[in-house]
């Protein structure tokens, strides 16, 4: 059972994580909270942003912060499916006789960083679903587990579609978090000169282990959520359908599809690692608002009359949220 | 080992011997009590202000006599109404303890500890989570009972705002005297009402009495309803105002039943141009029509009375009996055959009839015109135009062609206010011009069915009111030299003139004397 000693630990050891990233990192507060977020909750995190923003040095230094093995695909239209998981391959033994072997590829890893995913094909991405949901690879009739932890990275760049692949629903959803990367401000730019351009660039201890990561997992889902928080969130949910009576007007109006059960899961799970962040050992409202965003914005499908009017899902979400009732009951 | 010290009772400070749960089942009862009492003085502040307009509207109606009871009664029991009704709305709408827990949350920015500690406190389960989540609700500094009412203050709400201005509305209508309001003032006997309605009378019972001599059913019912109205106005029960618009009122029944008479003893369906042949000066020394036809039935009537009535051609014209019909009616007497005779006087009287009975209402209305004048209303135009169409009929017999002029005159209400008296519609040229310049309303004919002369069939007709150059018609009509227009008729009634062509010529005369009128005010 979750102790406050526990989460003072974890408290400790978040911070600590927190300091060692932003000695390289400049700003992007709400982009290491999110990454660590879907780090400690278990799941998989699709930054997106234009290129130059710090996606990849972000998770790079999530890496370097970790006692984790990283690799890194860099997605590519004609990387194959064999070129992430691996393929079979004619070995030699002692004997003299040849027999197939199992060379795994870069997907057995900690931390995997999938860079511009949208640029390979749907069938490379798809290699990809079951290592993200399942935790394991199939080669051949031979499964091949992944090491816990495991995590996958990705990102894609909103512009230059040219020559993309954008991903399908079913992918999108593995994600548990979709994070956007924002530009940063003159302040922040002048502290990436000093920083990047200086003769010794910052140095990464790393402060976390796999093992320690993993109780900090299980100690995240011990956090307690109260009746009416999960009605709350599950409000929220059902509010981004438009069929829902008690959906918004822009939902209603511009929503296709709504968030999934798995939404609903991604929100929780983040929701409790931001009140062990606070050092709180129950899920509040503030958790939950702070969270649905990057749970929801890559679960919510708009129709056409939303994409011609350019209406972004954030507004959908921006108005579900506000618009939801924090009462007992649903 | 000392216990931390509270800060003056308001927190519950950690540490406290008392187990967190304890502490917590207490903060949360205090937050219940202090919602009970918010949510009371709120039901209480709705039950005042429901009982004050309540009890306004009962004292009114009693006060009004519409409500047949006590105030010592009403106002009490309605008090006692609103106070359980207020009762049974808080017990339903009790508060939550959960809700005033996640209300508290909200409040105090407690990041939901409290609710979250007291729904596992409330499930009952006795372990250490729940004893844990107390305890981190207790830490947050929990509101103790003295700061329960911060979260909860006791409040007036906008019921209870708007009290005070219904209980200055039950204390005004308890107070004022409501009798100014209610009971009318009394009304000022006007002195002007009752002595037309005096002359009313007296002239509706004159009127009633020729009627009845004449056998006029029209003018009859007209006299009665004359006297009727003259009481009223003589008992003051009318106000001015009130016998105004009830002189209107007859003014246009007279009108209408006027119209009527006109209708059923015109035999040239000419529009307005009919009135000339009913309301037409009998020649002197003519036969009565009716006399002649008494006399036929009593079998006294002789050859040469009969032969008289060649002599009135303008009896003829009005009743639209041609001059080749009477005599072959009178040489089909001598022969002893009476028929055709008798339907030629029978005809000939009920025009004459008609005749009568316009002229009887035709003075009705001036009766109603002078009474109206009077009482400082302005007459209907129609009304004071017949009138001086009516006194032309029975005046001289140059005032023949006023009965033309009347009906045209009738459609422009300055001409007839300008005529003011009867038989003087045509006598100021520069009220007339006056009229002239009114703008007048073009009114459409009626489709007629003209009888025509004796063998030849039914003529159909449409004859519109639209006459030429509409807006001055009617005035120059009123201008038209009565001379002409008995000459007029005296001719079209002596030749043989289809009754539907008739109309045409006159119109043509008409324009004669228009355009030779303009024609001696251009040079």
């Amino acid at each position: 059972m979750i102790d406050e000693q526990q989460v003072a630990h974890a408290g400790e050891q978040l911070a600590a994580l927190r300091e060692q990233m932003r000695r390289r990192i400049v700003g992007h507060h709400d982009l290491v909270d999110g990454i660590l977020a879907g780090l400690l909750a278990g799941g998989h995190v699709l930054l997106e942003g234009v290129p130059g923003l710090g996606k990849t040095l972000l998770v790079r230094t999530l890496g370097d912060a970790l006692h984790l093995r990283f690799a890194r695909i860099q997605f590519t239209p004609d990387l194959m499916p064999a070129d992430i998981i691996g393929t079979q391959v004619v070995m030699h033994d002692d004997d003299g006789r040849r027999h197939f072997q199992f060379q795994p590829g870069p997907v057995f890893t900690q931390l995997l960083l999938a860079d511009e995913i949208n640029r390979a094909t749907p069938k490379t991405q798809s290699a990809l679903l079951e290592a993200m949901e399942e935790k394991t690879v199939t080669v051949g009739h031979t499964g091949h587990a992944l090491e816990e932890p495991f995590m996958v990275l990705a990102t894609q760049n909103p512009i230059e579609m040219e020559g993309t692949y954008p991903l399908p629903e079913a992918q999108l959803d593995r994600f548990l978090l979709k994070l956007d990367a924002r530009y940063p401000d003159a302040d922040e730019l002048s502290a990436i000169v000093d920083r990047m351009t200086g003769a010794a660039p910052p140095q990464v201890t790393p402060v976390l282990d796999a093992g320690e990561l993993l109780k900090m997992r299980a100690l995240v889902r011990e956090v307690v959520i109260a009746g009416h928080v999960k009605d709350f969130a599950i409000r929220i949910v059902l509010a981004t359908h438009a069929a829902n009576p008690a959906a918004p007007s822009l939902t209603r109006r511009f929503a296709r599809h709504g968030a999934s059960p798995r939404g609903l899961l991604g929100i929780v799970l983040a929701a409790k690692v931001m009140a062990l962040f606070a050092g709180r050992i129950n899920v509040s409202f503030e958790d939950i608002k702070a969270v649905t965003a990057a749970a929801l914005r890559h679960r919510i499908l708009l129709n056409f009359e939303g994409e011609a009017e350019g209406v972004r899902a954030e507004d959908l979400i921006e108005q579900i949220v506000r618009e939801t009732p924090v009462t007992a009951g649903r | 080992m000392s216990t931390p010290a509270r800060a003056r009772g308001d927190w519950i400070a950690p540490g406290q011997a008392r187990p967190a749960r304890e502490q917590l089942a207490q903060v949360v009862a205090a937050l219940a009590r202090s919602k009970w009492r918010q949510h009371g003085a709120d039901c209480a502040c709705t039950a005042l202000f429901a009982w004050l307009i309540c009890a306004s509207v009962a004292m009114l109606a009693m006060r009004l006599g519409l409500l047949a009871a006590s105030p010592a009664i009403v106002l009490p029991g309605l008090l006692a109404a609103c106070l359980l009704a207020a009762a049974a709305a808080a017990l339903a709408r009790r508060p939550d303890a959960l809700q005033v827990a996640i209300t508290a949350d909200l409040a105090l920015n407690l990041k939901q500890r409290l609710s979250t500690a007291w729904e596992f406190h409330d499930r009952g389960a006795d372990d250490a989570l729940a004893e844990l989540l107390a305890a981190q609700a207790v830490r947050a500094r929990l509101p103790a009972r003295s700061r329960a009412l911060l979260v909860f203050p006791l409040r007036v709400n906008v019921f209870g705002m708007l009290a005070p201005v219904a209980a200055i509305a039950l204390l005004l209508v308890s107070v004022v005297d409501l009798r100014q309001v209610t009971e009318p003032a009394p009304t000022m006997v006007d002195e002007s009402v009752v002595s037309e309605g005096v002359r009313l009378r007296e002239y509706g019972q004159r009127m009633e009495g020729r009627a009845r001599r004449e056998e006029l059913p029209r003018s009859t019912g007209a006299a009665q309803q004359l006297q009727r109205l003259g009481a009223r106005m003589q008992s003051a029960s009318l106000s001015r105002g009130e016998a105004l618009s009830h002189l209107r009122d007859l003014d246009q029944e007279l009108d209408a039943a006027r119209r009527a008479a006109l209708g059923e003893g015109a035999h040239t369906p000419i529009g307005p141009l009919q009135i000339n042949t009913v309301d037409g000066s009998p020649t002197p020394g003519a036969p009565d029509p009716r006399a002649l036809l008494q006399r036929l039935l009593d079998g006294q009537l002789g050859q040469g009375e009969a032969r008289a009535l060649g002599s009135d051609p303008g009896a003829l014209a009005r009743s639209g009996v041609s001059r080749d019909a009477l005599d072959e009616a009178l040489d089909s007497f001598s022969q002893g055959d009476q028929s055709r005779l008798r339907d030629i006087l029978e005809q000939m009287a009920r025009s004459e009839q008609a005749r009568e009975e316009a002229r009887e209402l035709g003075a009705a209305r001036e009766q109603v015109s002078r009474a109206r004048q009077s009482l400082g209303g302005a007459p209907g135009a129609e009304a004071a135009a017949d009138a001086a169409s009516s006194a032309g009929a029975r005046g001289a017999g140059e005032d023949a062609g006023d009965g033309l002029d009347g009906e045209h005159g009738g459609d422009d209400g300055a001409a007839a206010a300008a005529g003011g008296a009867p038989g003087n519609a045509r006598g100021d040229s520069s009220r007339l011009q006056a009229a002239r310049r009114a703008p007048r309303e073009v009114d459409t004919g009626a489709v007629l069915q003209a009888r025509g002369q004796p063998g030849e069939g039914g003529v159909f007709q449409s004859h519109a009111r639209v006459l030429p150059r509409a807006g001055t018609i009617g005035s120059d009509t009123v201008a038209m030299d009565a001379r002409f227009a008995p000459q007029l008729e005296a001719v079209l009634s002596k030749e043989h003139v289809p009754a539907h062509h008739k109309a045409f010529i006159r119109r043509y005369f008409l324009t004669l004397s228009e355009s030779g009128r303009s024609q001696e005010r251009e040079p």
